[in-house]
């Protein structure tokens, strides 16, 4: 079984028979699972805990929406050889790889997909009005378009 | 739309779904493959060194690799702010300036030499240690393979087992020798060691875990006369010594949570976990809660 925290230490990341699953370390409630992760030998969270990866297992990558427990995109495929370790770097944007080959890899970690997903899970846009109010001088554009 | 390369030896062509490389010379294609909605692409371009396809618009970006066609990356941008040198692509998306290091994208970087029997990143991905067994040097690298400063000097039989790192990669820790008789601290700043920790006789370590600020380390280990009797040992890295021996747990791996306490989980028992402060005291006496309640 692979365990991993949330770089805050409240969120907990573990594999179980049929997927993974994040609970609340405080109250030990499920927050959500996703099914059909294979397990892995490690699990990543992003530096902002954001998102999550399930790294190995089946020789892939998969992202995770932590708040949502959505497949953010499809698995990264790593090739022939399985993954060793893997880090996320201090952006969160890109996942350093390396195989049991010897050979590196980055996986992109799309902020274009996380956007989208994140404001499905809102449901709704930044008014003009917000907009302002938290980017000031900045021209408005629909952040969910 | 098409777009030469800058040695013009290639041309890019894009139909509504398609797109194909070809050589202009022979006028053979080179690559090709699909890509959804080019019918709106309004700009195509190559990054500097050619490797790299750029197509625009609108508010979309789309990242190709030359060799093979493949999208690398598509998402939403204002597309008249995209900058790409090369191998660090900016472009601004929700009044965010993304900059991106795409090198890695376009070719996997084998390590050179024979392939490392250890290969580890560290938690902020800043360096990947590799060490071959029997090998007299430890290497730190970049995240992109290349060494970073002098190779660590090891000792001859050294195999290296169960590497954690503290969370800045400060200090890497490892289970060392052929006998695992002992666990070697490094400080990767310093490339020196800063302890050699010995295990107790009769007892090999199974499992290793550093405490993200590197201050304390725990090291699961098995009596060599019966591995049914295995032992959590907690080392005070500051103090350098031994802070606690917690018994009755049997083999575990230890994972720590941020800033206060630390997971074992059975290795044999899939629903027992311990959870402890990170001196190794029992959170509350006997408490299993840790992963058997979280199902």
């Amino acid at each position: 079984m692979t365990l991993a925290f949330s770089p805050d230490g409240h969120t907990i990341a573990m594999h179980l028979p049929r997927g993974l699953a994040f609970f609340d370390v405080r109250t030990g409630e499920r927050k959500g699972s996703v099914s059909a992760i294979p397990d892995s030998d490690q699990i990543l969270f992003s530096p902002r805990g954001d998102v999550a990866a399930s790294i190995g297992g089946d020789r892939s990558v998969q992202l995770l929406d932590v708040a949502t427990s959505a497949r953010l995109g499809v698995p990264f495929a790593g090739g022939a050889s399985y993954f060793k370790s893997a880090a996320f770097d201090a952006s969160g944007t890109v996942i350093h790889t390396v195989d049991d080959a010897g050979v590196l890899r980055d996986v992109l970690v799309d902020p274009g997909r996380i956007a989208a997903t994140v404001c499905a899970r809102v449901g709704q846009t930044l008014t003009p009005a917000e907009w302002e109010r938290h980017l000031p001088g900045l021209p408005y554009r629909d952040p969910c378009p | 739309m098409v777009a030469f390369s800058p040695d013009e030896q290639t041309l890019a062509c894009v139909t509504a779904s398609r797109i194909s490389l070809v050589d202009v010379r022979t006028g053979r294609t080179l690559a090709s493959g699909p890509v959804s909605d080019l019918e709106s692409v309004d700009r195509l371009w190559f990054s500097p060194d050619g490797r790299l396809l750029a197509a625009t618009g609108p508010a979309r970006l789309r990242l190709i690799r030359v060799s093979d066609a493949q999208v690398l990356l598509d998402q939403p941008v204002a597309t008249d702010a995209v900058g790409f040198d090369g191998t660090t692509l900016r472009y601004l998306a929700d009044a965010t300036v993304v900059s991106l290091d795409v090198t890695g994208l376009l070719d996997p970087v084998r390590l050179p030499g024979p392939v490392p029997d250890t290969e580890l990143f560290s938690p902020d991905g800043r360096l990947l240690v590799t060490h071959k067994a029997g090998s007299r040097a430890m290497m730190l690298r970049d995240p992109r393979g290349r060494v970073v400063g002098t190779p660590l000097p090891m000792e001859a039989d050294s195999m290296i087992r169960d590497p954690a790192f503290s969370g800045d990669g400060g200090l890497l820790a490892f289970t060392d020798g052929r006998s695992r008789d002992y666990v070697s601290l490094w400080d990767t700043t310093r490339r020196t060691r800063v302890a050699k920790i010995p295990i107790p006789d009769m007892w090999y370590p199974h499992s290793l875990a550093m405490a993200p600020d590197g201050a304390t380390l725990a090291i699961g280990v098995s009596a060599v006369v019966d591995p049914s009797r295995a032992r959590l040992l907690i080392w005070d890295v500051r103090q350098a010594r031994w802070s606690r021996s917690i018994g009755r747990v049997g083999e575990v791996e230890v994972v720590f949570r941020p800033g206060s306490t630390m997971v074992a989980e059975s290795q044999a028992d899939p629903t027992a976990c311990w959870t402890f402060r990170r001196e190794g005291r029992p959170v509350r006496p006997s408490d299993r809660r840790g992963c058997g309640a979280l199902r």
